[in-house]
């Protein structure tokens, strides 16, 4: 039978003290569990004290992890300000857009965009929209068509916005072919036959997809592929990301499709929070690795401590 | 002002929705919930939009006699004779309603859901059902064995492949456990090291968005 320890009464060190009042901090109760065969496993309680009874304690580690991204970003945007250079590494699929307009100027055909099937309460269309507005640019610059397919109507509207802006600030209004602007169907294989419509009859030599896509997307990238257009997709859905490797030219994965925004505009307060998502990730990796050592030494050394300290970091991270 | 009336409606929004995700403080959630609200209601009526983009890039066209007119008007048609077999339904279920005493009737032998279940759904399933073949034809340009990266991903998808089919277990006991060793370390380990990457960068641009660092829905 195992007989549920409190965590104070067997702390027999400093440090294990410390860490009691660290858990106790965060709303946690360290228990551990005796048995009469001497085995022992570490759990945790979740116990609020009073000034937190309005937080949900569950969510506690996506609120750290907002946490520590503010605080690294006020950091280093404050560097910024000052005169700190950000370096952002060379972003190959982000470079191949221009490419495939390039491409598709020189063959006298469309581009093709879409800004993902989602709505704009999705993040991934709102950083496809950003992509839009530089391929709109660079598409009015070279004087190519652009066409943009979309699934909802919110974002065809914002989308005539951001492609009419964006042909302005190059110098060529006309650019902006209203009837480029095209919104197809609500309803996803619909909407999939229509932008499979538009390759096949129309033929963009450049098919640049950015946002968020469902099983539509190695439809819409092989369609594409067979008319021959140069293809760049962009996503962070990553059970779409092998479709799309497979199937385009050039792929930003995951965090490059988030990160596009900052390497095209280059604005320090932009780049600043990439950075800062950088470092975020080297503490997830500090993380991961403290837990994967915690996790062997406790299979290797099983002491409740250990298990205290592995039990403590899950709750947390 | 143009500018910083969008950008306050996102920051105030945004911020409400911060405080319902982590607070179990009920006055937030039920903010958050009054503003989700508005927000389904705003797109709703955006629905109308598309449709009048639908009608006047395709109407332009048919008039124009312009390529492939014919396509463009049996959309066109198409279109319409859902919205009407649609209202009718609506209509059909009104009356029936009405002489029911007001208990909501549901009518099944309508034409838009002869049309639905007849023309809709077979289509839809046909353009899914078009992946089996892509998916085929995307394997067999992304397994050609070109380079040492693609090479190792030839060999582990034909392992997995064999792995996860029952001749695969009698042609060698071994397959079956490699196919679940790839995919549960190797594979596993990748996805999530991409899963991790998109999330932070989620975080990243929903925090610029909501502060108004980034306003996407406002370069025009």
């Amino acid at each position: 039978m195992r007989m549920p320890l409190p965590f104070e009464q067997t702390a027999r060190t400093s440090a294990d003290r410390a860490i009691h009042r660290v858990a106790k901090a965060w709303g946690i109760a360290l228990v551990l569990l005796a048995s009469e065969s001497g085995a022992w496993a570490a759990e945790t309680q979740r116990i609020l004290p009073k000034e937190w009874n309005y937080l949900d304690v569950g969510k506690l580690p996506v609120l750290i992890t907002l946490l520590l991204f503010g605080a690294f970003y006020l950091y280093l945007y404050r560097e910024t300000k000052v005169g700190r250079p950000m370096r952002l590494r060379r972003l190959p699929g982000i470079d191949a857009i221009e490419e495939a307009i390039a491409r598709a100027t020189e063959m006298g055909r469309p581009v093709l965009f879409i800004p993902g099937i989602n709505d704009i309460d999705d993040i991934q269309t709102l950083a496809g929209i950003n992509i839009l507005s530089h391929v709109a640019y660079i598409a009015a610059e070279y004087d190519t068509p652009l066409i943009v397919a979309c699934r909802r109507s919110v974002v065809l509207t914002i989308s005539e916005e951001v492609v009419k802006a964006a042909s302005l600030a190059a110098g060529r209004p006309e650019n902006y072919i209203p009837n480029n602007m095209r919104y197809l169907s609500d309803d996803q294989f619909a909407f999939t036959a229509g932008v499979n419509g538009i390759m096949l009859r129309e033929r963009p030599a450049s098919c640049i997809y950015q946002g968020c896509f469902y099983s539509e997307s190695l439809t819409l990238a092989e369609t594409g592929s067979m008319s021959g257009a140069i293809q760049v997709a962009g996503t962070a859905n990553v059970a779409q990301l092998p479709f799309f490797v497979a199937a385009c030219d050039f792929t930003l994965i995951g965090e490059e499709f988030f990160a596009a925004s900052a390497y095209l505009s280059r604005d320090p307060s932009v780049v600043a929070s990439i950075e800062a998502a950088d470092r975020l990730k080297m503490v997830y990796l500090i993380v991961i690795l403290v837990g994967v050592a915690l996790a062997t030494a406790v299979n290797l050394f099983p002491s409740p401590t250990l298990m205290t300290y592995l039990q403590l970091l899950k709750e947390i991270f | 002002m143009r500018n910083r009336v969008p950008v306050f409606i996102c920051g105030f929004v945004g911020i409400f929705m911060i405080l319902k995700y982590f607070s179990t403080y009920s006055p937030f959630a039920k903010i958050a919930e009054e503003l989700e609200q508005w927000g389904m209601v705003t797109l709703s009526f955006a629905i109308v939009l598309g449709v009048l983009n639908l009608i006047k890039i395709n109407l332009k066209a048919v008039m124009e006699r312009k390529k492939d007119w014919g396509y463009k008007l049996l959309l066109l048609v198409s279109m319409f004779t859902m919205m009407i077999a649609g209202g009718v339904k609506w209509y059909r279920e009104e009356m029936a309603g009405r002489a029911t005493g007001g208990l909501p009737v549901a009518i099944h032998d309508s034409l838009f859901d002869f049309m639905f279940d007849h023309v809709y759904f077979p289509l839809s399933a046909t353009i899914f059902a078009l992946l089996a073949f892509f998916v085929a034809s995307a394997a067999f340009r992304a397994f050609r064995a070109k380079n040492v990266h693609a090479t190792l991903l030839l060999v582990a998808a034909v392992i997995v492949m064999i792995g996860r089919v029952p001749i695969g277990g009698a042609i060698w006991k071994g397959f079956p456990w490699l196919q679940e060793w790839i995919m549960t370390w190797p594979n596993t380990a990748g996805q999530r090291a991409i899963q991790i990457g998109a999330a932070i960068g989620m975080i990243a641009t929903g925090l610029r968005v909501i502060f108004g660092v980034e306003k996407p829905y406002l370069k025009g």
